[in-house]
C-alpha cells in the first residue's frame, strides 16, 4: 500500500493516532473517569447507609490519629471536634473522588496488569491516609488559626487533591512500574 | 530525591500563592468574565436556558494546573508558556461545558461525574502540556515486564 493510500485509510489513521500515548492516555483516562464516576454516582444513590458509614469511618480515623497527640479530640458520628472546633465529614472529604481519579490514571497508564493490580488498592490506601492527615491539619488550623481556616479549606481541597494523586502515582510508577 | 523534594516544595509554595490570588481577586474577575461570555455563547448554540447562577467552586482547578506546569522540570520556555496559555483557554472552555450541567442540576455544586472530570482536569491538561517531560517515564513503563 502506498503512503497516500495509508493516509486515506481511516482505520490505519486511527491506529496511528491511537499509538500516540500523548493522545491515548488522556482519552483512556476520561473514559475510565466517566465509567468510574458513573459507578460511584450509582453507589452514592443506591447505598446511602454505606456512604454515611464511610463518613463515620473517616471521622473515627481522624479522631484516633489526633488521639496519638492529644486527648482534646472527640468524635460523634461524622463530626470530629478538636478542643471545641468541629468539622463535619461529608462524602467529598473521605477521599473517594481522589481514589476514582487515581484509579483512572493507573488503569490508563501503559503498565503491566500486575503492577496495576497492586497499584490500585495500595494507592487508594495511601490516598486515604493522606486524606486523614489533610483533615487533621485542617482541624489544627481551624482550632489554632481560625481566621485562616476558610483559605486552607479551599487550598486543601483542589491543590492537595492533585498533589496527592500525582504523589501517589509517582510512588506507584517508581515502586511497581519501573522495577 | 532532592530534586523531587524541591519540585514538591515549589508546588506547595506556588499553589498557596495562587490560591490566595484566586481568593482575593481572580475569583471575582473570573465570575465577571464568565457572566459576560457564557450567556451569549449558550444562546448561540441554542442553550439559552443555561445561566450562570453562581460561579461553581470547582473552577479553582486553574490553581493546581498552573502550579503543575510551572514546577515540571525539563520543559522548554516556549512549551511552558504556550502550554499554560492554551491550557487555561481549554480549561475555560471545559468550565463553560461543565456549567451546562446547570440545566439539570442548578446550584453551586456540580453533579458527581462532571465533578470528577473537573477535579481531574488539571491532571489531564498537564499530562498533555508536560508530555515531553513525561515521555521518559511513559516509554520506560511501556517496556515488557522482566520475569
Amino acid at each position: 500500500m502506498s503512503t497516500a493510500e495509508n493516509n486515506l485509510d481511516p482505520a490505519r489513521r486511527f491506529r496511528t493516532l491511537w499509538s500516540n500515548p500523548q493522545l491515548r492516555y488522556p482519552i483512556l483516562m476520561i473514559a475510565y473517569l466517566i465509567v468510574g464516576g458513573s459507578l460511584f454516582s450509582l453507589f452514592l444513590s443506591e447505598f446511602p447507609e454505606a456512604v454515611e458509614e464511610m463518613d463515620r469511618l473517616t471521622a473515627i480515623c481522624v479522631h484516633r490519629f489526633l488521639g496519638l497527640f492529644t486527648d482534646l479530640s472527640t468524635q460523634r458520628a461524622a463530626t470530629v471536634t478538636l478542643d471545641g472546633f468541629a468539622v463535619l465529614i461529608i462524602i467529598e472529604c473521605v477521599g473517594l473522588l481522589e481514589m476514582v481519579i487515581y484509579s483512572a490514571c493507573v488503569l490508563a497508564f501503559p503498565a503491566p496488569l500486575r503492577a496495576k493490580l497492586w497499584g490500585i488498592p495500595l494507592g487508594c490506601a495511601a490516598i486515604f491516609s493522606f486524606n486523614v492527615l489533610r483533615i487533621t491539619t485542617l482541624l489544627v488550623v481551624g482550632r489554632r488559626w481560625n481566621e485562616y481556616f476558610e483559605f486552607f479549606h479551599i487550598y486543601f481541597w483542589q491543590a492537595t487533591l492533585i498533589a496527592m494523586i500525582v504523589g501517589v502515582l509517582y510512588g506507584w510508577i517508581k515502586l511497581f512500574v519501573h522495577r | 530525591m532532592k530534586k523531587v523534594s524541591l519540585v514538591a516544595i515549589s508546588f506547595v509554595l506556588i499553589s498557596i500563592g495562587l490560591t490566595w490570588f484566586w481568593n482575593e481577586w481572580a475569583r471575582a474577575g473570573y465570575a465577571d468574565l464568565f457572566n459576560a461570555v457564557a450567556p451569549p455563547l449558550y444562546e448561540l448554540i441554542g442553550l439559552g436556558d443555561a445561566r450562570v447562577v453562581a460561579l461553581r467552586e470547582r473552577y479553582i482547578n486553574f490553581v493546581p494546573f498552573v502550579s503543575l506546569v510551572l514546577v515540571t522540570p525539563g520543559l522548554t520556555l516556549r512549551r511552558r508558556t504556550l502550554g499554560l496559555a492554551l491550557g487555561l483557554v481549554f480549561m475555560f472552555v471545559c468550565h463553560l461545558m461543565l456549567n451546562l450541567t446547570e440545566l439539570f442540576q442548578p446550584g453551586v455544586s456540580l453533579p458527581i461525574v462532571p465533578a470528577i472530570v473537573s477535579d481531574a482536569l488539571p491532571l489531564l491538561v498537564w499530562s498533555a502540556v508536560a508530555y515531553p517531560a513525561l515521555t521518559g517515564f511513559l516509554a520506560k513503563a511501556g517496556e515488557p515486564e522482566k520475569e
